[in-house]
């Protein structure tokens, strides 16, 4: 046995933040990610302990809920707890996420106009709110897609995944600074 | 020069472009057609089949002869339209197909052959043996007749695709789009007005006239500047909507203004709630003698290129047509100076120009190569010669009725005004409006799109006040349809694809009576502007001929895309990396440190090998890391393998229905080794599957098929078995994972990790969490190699520092890193199975695991795979070769045949599916599909390699080369 240290390297997207235009992305740190997927008939229970624990219910189809940490919807019978270790859900199969995504933020005014280059859903302001999220694909990626703010939104893709989230959002960023 | 004044290109900013290697100069707003025209450039272009001399037609989409090259190499653009290339700085455009110049082309002797190049020549004149025709008959004449080439270099040109979502779409800003995009969006709804044209206003631009007390396209650019202002409205410019789908889905191609930083073009897919067509109207050519001839132009396009780019096509004109419109033309064209040598009206109509006026007559013949003049016949039969230099014709509108046909609807005739309108109800969601719908006033457009506006405000359920209508002119423009003047002569219907009113005629007589039948015989309107101009002139001259009504004889089918549409606007977005995503392991900076060669599992990338100095070739290193790994201790990154989380009160019971074998006797930190078919029955995949909980399991897969396993475990949660409470989650990206394997690999982690193994916690097959630095880990005890080894297994942060760390220790054991290729060898050795064996075609009996399958559960693919056939004793079935012969090499692909019999197909017994070269044995090793092979081993076997020229005998053996006992994986 040796004296050993392991160093945490972040997921390889290339040189980041770049700003295009008015757009910038950078990597954001969600902090822990759990999925969360309650068993039969256990949503509601697992809702309530889930509330009780951190503030946080489970939030309906495509909407996320926001406190001290976060949990958003993430598909058929599943959600993501981020930025908050996950208290303990007898309800549910809760598996570590953590290292699973790289987590992009684009933040400028023309969030909407990047991402109608790059994902088949209608995320401007009005159709996709602060509060909405969508699993959705980019580029072949099948990607999580949070808007954070009226001039922000956040990408999830796997981490493998990174380096070609990256290429094609600048792509897209690019484009739209051309315009 | 013959730039005139007026208009609407911008004459404080000069603009320089080449054509065919000259140099000009036009002015931003001009398209390189009207460029072309006020430099006095009649031919531009070579006619497809008889290499004619062509000058511009139209001033549209609809252009037929003005195809030009844009750009040389990599960046060549072919077959572009002049009359829709904005004009750029620096702009180099070619004319094509004619050599050696667009002037003297010698293969314009084609035209002197034109007797016998009529429609069916191709057929009738190149029978016989289909290989002369592919080898001597279909190069020649691909060189003969063509469009513009490719580079045949990979293009840069940039494409970018995008998604659009609205309550209205409005095709087309002429002055019914405006008015129904005006009227939508005040109401508050969400609009996208997409328009081909640099400039919306469609005709406003084009026609001297007033709208709203105003030039009505001082109108257009008010409208459109309001309309810029609102929040609600996007006005898409240059974007021409190329297709209907189901749904409320269109595809529209977008060209984007010139600028070095932008794509070429992006390709959007826009899903509406409702949408107006309103894409206006067409001008027909009439069909009289030579009217392909440079100086011929439609005589809306001539007022186009008058009013609107101040571009004269012409000194002298003779205006041809049989509508009030021809009039127009001739009046715009003397207002700007161009002398109207006549106005030939085939009505017997007045006339209030000081023109010659030839009521009743015809323009029978175009005179010279390039329009010198024209034979007029005078309506009491007399004939009168003419010169010009340009012919203004018109021979009535189509209502671009396209897009209402994409889906499956076809046109209605309406007599009144000689034309196809689109059937009511044509595309659900889709109203008609204005000249595309058979208007013809300007009144009568901006009135139809108004109330088409109103009808989508009130169906989306939204109210407010309609802007008011513009005074506009509503002079009914009477006009008769003019389509064939008598006379001798070829006269062009198709002018892109070379096919005149006798090519029609002849495809008639001989039978070819049907529309679409006529179209392919005599190729009309398959050119790439699909006859946009000419076909229902085409149809016309068919039904006289055939003896039927225009609606009688019907149109073809219309189908997407309405203009044309790179390919690499579809694809956009997918060259080069953008192919498809690239997977890289959290190691993947140490391993190109390292200099391995990366290979493509998958969308995953994976070092094959580490190659270290002095060694030449990938089999030395591969030679030294498989027996590295044998002697010592390897270091692999296997983190691409696929691991899927399996939790709830019933995994145990799920897996035994996924799984051939059972896992819920499978004791808590144990790993079993597992088997998943298809509901076919064959093998789709092997892994291993660890129980970490009671309720908990992590089963792993292939690389290969880790998306596959996914797919149709969900499909067995959700579908075959939704009775059972179990949870599914892909946990292949949060872990890091690395194999370590060789006799000192025990060593090696006792030295890693924070606490030592215990032996008798640690048995083969043993799995458990462990601590490495702090950091909470699986480790497993399993192997892919015969040695004792193990998977450590961190989150994926922690790999790139781990692997090298790991490296590192191995390295300083007499060990290293290990890739693909070594780790191929160490697995053919001990025949273990991947997809080589995996094929998709193969059965667990095939493998020899047919007590791999459990009879006493049920499971996916337990009742195909007991099929017959599935265990059939002729199956090739898995066996070890080692080569005998004197030819010492075994390749993978190559079939086995008993050595006496001939090397064809009948005769073969099977195939070899993986092949290496063992360090360890000193030779070749295979393994190989050979029928009845378990019955086998000790035979003699010819493998032939037909691809290669490999031939040796080789020996059935059993496929574990090495350590069959499996004393080291379990030492």
């Amino acid at each position: 046995m040796a004296d050993l240290t392991l160093i945490a390297s972040t997921p390889a997207t290339g040189t980041l933040p770049v700003t295009r235009g008015t757009m910038t992305l950078s990597q954001a740190d969600p902090g822990p990610l759990t999925s969360i997927a309650p068993y039969k008939g256990q949503a509601g229970a697992v809702s309530d302990a889930l509330q009780a624990a951190t503030g946080l219910a489970l939030p309906g189809v495509g909407t996320c809920a926001t406190g001290k940490g976060a949990i958003q919807w993430f598909g058929r019978d599943l959600w993501l707890l981020s930025d908050m270790a996950a208290p303990d859900l007898p309800g549910a199969a809760l598996t570590d996420q953590t290292d699973a995504w790289v987590t992009l933020d684009l933040t400028g005014p023309q969030g909407a106009e990047v991402m109608a280059r790059r994902v088949p859903m209608d995320l401007r302001l009005a159709a996709f709110p602060e509060g909405a999220t969508a699993r959705t694909e980019m580029h072949g990626m099948m990607v999580s897609v949070t808007r954070t703010g009226p001039d922000a939104l956040r990408i999830m893709a796997f981490r493998s995944m990174a380096k070609t989230l990256a290429h094609a959002m600048i792509e897209a960023m690019e484009n739209v600074a051309a315009l | 020069m013959s730039r005139i004044a007026g208009g609407l290109i911008d004459r404080t900013r000069p603009v320089s472009f080449t054509f065919d290697g000259h140099a000009y100069q036009g002015f931003a707003g001009d398209t390189l057609a009207s460029a072309l025209i006020a430099n006095d450039q009649r031919t531009v272009a070579r006619s497809f089949k008889y290499h004619r001399p062509r000058g511009i037609l139209s001033a549209g989409s609809e252009e037929p002869n003005a195809l030009v090259t844009l750009g040389r190499g990599t960046g060549q653009e072919p077959n572009a339209r002049a009359t829709m290339v904005e004009l750029r700085e620096g702009l180099a455009a070619r004319s094509q197909n004619a050599w050696p110049s667009v002037g003297f082309d010698l293969m314009e002797v084609n035209d002197l052959a034109a007797p016998f190049l009529t429609a069916g020549f191709y057929y009738k004149t190149f029978m016989g043996p289909y290989r002369i025709w592919e080898r001597l008959f279909e190069p020649a004449i691909r060189r003969a007749a063509g469009l513009g080439v490719l580079s045949k270099e990979a293009a840069d040109l940039r494409f970018e695709k995008a998604f659009a979502f609205c309550d209205l779409l409005v095709i087309g800003a002429g002055p019914t789009g405006l008015m129904a995009a005006l009227t939508a969006a005040e109401a508050g709804a969400d609009v996208i007005l997409a328009d081909e044209d640099f400039l919306p206003g469609g005709r406003l631009n084009s026609d001297r006239q007033e709208v709203g007390g105003q030039a009505s396209s001082a109108w257009a650019g008010e409208v459109t500047a309001r309309l810029e202002a609102m929040e609600n409205v996007r006005i898409l410019r240059r974007t021409a909507v190329t297709g209907v789908y189901d749904q409320g889905t269109y595809g529209a191609l977008q060209r984007h203004a010139p600028g070095p930083t932008r794509p070429l073009e992006t390709f959007w897919r826009i899903v509406a709630r409702h949408a107006i067509l309103a894409a206006g109207a067409v001008e027909r050519p009439v069909a009289f003698a030579n009217n392909d001839r440079p100086g011929v132009m439609l005589a809306g396009a001539v007022r186009t290129y008058v009013n609107r780019f101040a571009a004269a096509p012409g000194q002298t004109a003779v205006v041809f047509g049989a509508s009030d419109s021809v009039h127009r033309t001739a009046a715009d064209l003397r207002r700007a100076g161009v002398h109207v040598a006549a106005l030939v009206d085939a009505r017997d109509a007045p006339c209030d120009l000081d023109v010659p006026f030839y009521p009743g007559a015809q323009v029978e013949r175009v005179l010279g190569r390039e329009a010198e003049g024209v034979v007029i016949r005078r309506a009491d039969g007399t004939e009168e010669r003419v010169q010009a230099d340009l012919v203004a014709m018109s021979g009535g509108w189509n209502p671009l009725v396209h897009l209402s046909c994409h889906m499956n609807a076809r046109p209605v005739w309406r007599d009144d005004i000689a034309a196809f309108v689109p059937a009511p109800g044509a595309v659900p969601g889709m109203i008609p409006a204005g000249a595309c719908n058979g208007e013809v006033t300007t009144a009568a457009c901006l009135a139809a799109g108004r109330d088409a506006a109103r009808q989508v405000v009130s169906d989306l359920g939204l109210s407010g006040a309609s802007p008011d209508l513009p005074e506009a002119e509503d002079r009914e423009a009477r006009a008769e349809p003019l389509w064939v003047v008598p006379g001798k002569g070829r006269k062009w219907v198709d002018f892109q694809n070379d096919v005149t009113t006798k090519d029609v005629e002849q495809a008639a007589r001989e039978n070819f009576r049907s529309v679409e039948h006529m179209k392919r015989y005599t190729t009309q309107g398959m050119a790439t502007d699909q006859g946009r101009t000419g076909g229902v002139t085409a149809l016309a001259v068919l039904a006289d001929a055939t003896g039927r009504s225009i609606p009688g004889t019907g149109t073809t089918t219309y189908r997407p895309p309405y203009t044309p549409v790179h390919i690499g606007a579809l694809g956009a977005g997918g060259q080069g990396k953008g192919f498809a995503p690239e997977r890289f392991t959290a190691a993947h900076p140490v391993h190109l440190s390292m200099t391995a060669p990366m290979i493509e599992a998958g969308l995953w990338y994976r070092p094959s090998f580490y190659p270290r100095e002095g060694e030449k070739t990938w089999r030395a290193s591969c030679d030294r890391e498989a027996l590295m790994v044998r002697n010592s201790v390897g270091i692999c990154d296997v983190t691409t393998l696929g691991k899927i989380d399996v939790q709830g009160p019933d995994a145990a019971e799920f897996l035994d229905f996924v799984y051939t074998g059972t896992m819920s006797t499978l004791k808590v930190g144990r790993v079993r080794y597992g088997l998943m078919l298809r509901e076919d029955g064959q093998i789709m995949d092997d892994g291993t599957c660890a129980r970490l909980g009671e309720a908990h399991y992590l089963v792993t897969t292939t690389t290969a098929a880790a998306g596959l396993v996914m797919k149709q475990m969900e499909f067995a949660a959700q579908v075959l078995r939704p009775d059972l409470d179990v949870r599914l989650m892909s946990v292949t990206e949060q872990w890091f994972q690395a194999a370590v394997a060789g006799p000192k690999s025990r060593d090696l982690l006792n030295d890693l990790l924070d606490a030592p193994l215990e032996p008798e916690d640690w048995p083969f097959m043993a799995c458990g969490a462990v601590s490495v630095g702090g950091v909470p880990a699986r480790l497993f005890r399993i192997s892919f190699s015969g040695e004792h080894a193990y998977e450590l297994a961190v989150p994926a942060r922690y790999g790139e520092s781990l692997f090298r760390q790991l490296v590192a220790r191995a390295e300083s054991m007499g060990g290293g890193a290990y890739g693909m290729e070594a780790l191929n060898v160490l697995r053919i050795e001990k025949g273990l199975l991947t997809h080589a064996e995996l094929d998709g075609r193969t059965t667990a009996y095939d493998l020899n695991l047919k007590g791999m399958m459990k009879r006493s559960k049920d499971f996916v693919g337990r009742a195909a795979a007991g099929r017959e056939g599935l265990l059939d004793e002729d199956r090739p079935r898995l066996v070890g070769l080692k080569p005998t012969g004197a030819v010492k090499q075994l390749t993978a692909g190559a079939f086995l045949f008993d050595p006496e019999a001939e090397p064809t197909r009948p005769n073969a017994q099977g195939t070899i599916s993986s092949v290496a070269f063992s360090p360890t044995l000193g030779h070749f090793i295979g393994l190989a599909l050979l029928k009845e092979g378990p019955d086998r081993h000790g035979d003699t076997v010819r493998m032939v390699d037909h691809l290669r020229g490999i031939s040796t005998l080789c020996e059935v053996c059993d496929p574990v080369f090495f350590d069959p006992e499996g004393g080291r994986v379990r030492g």
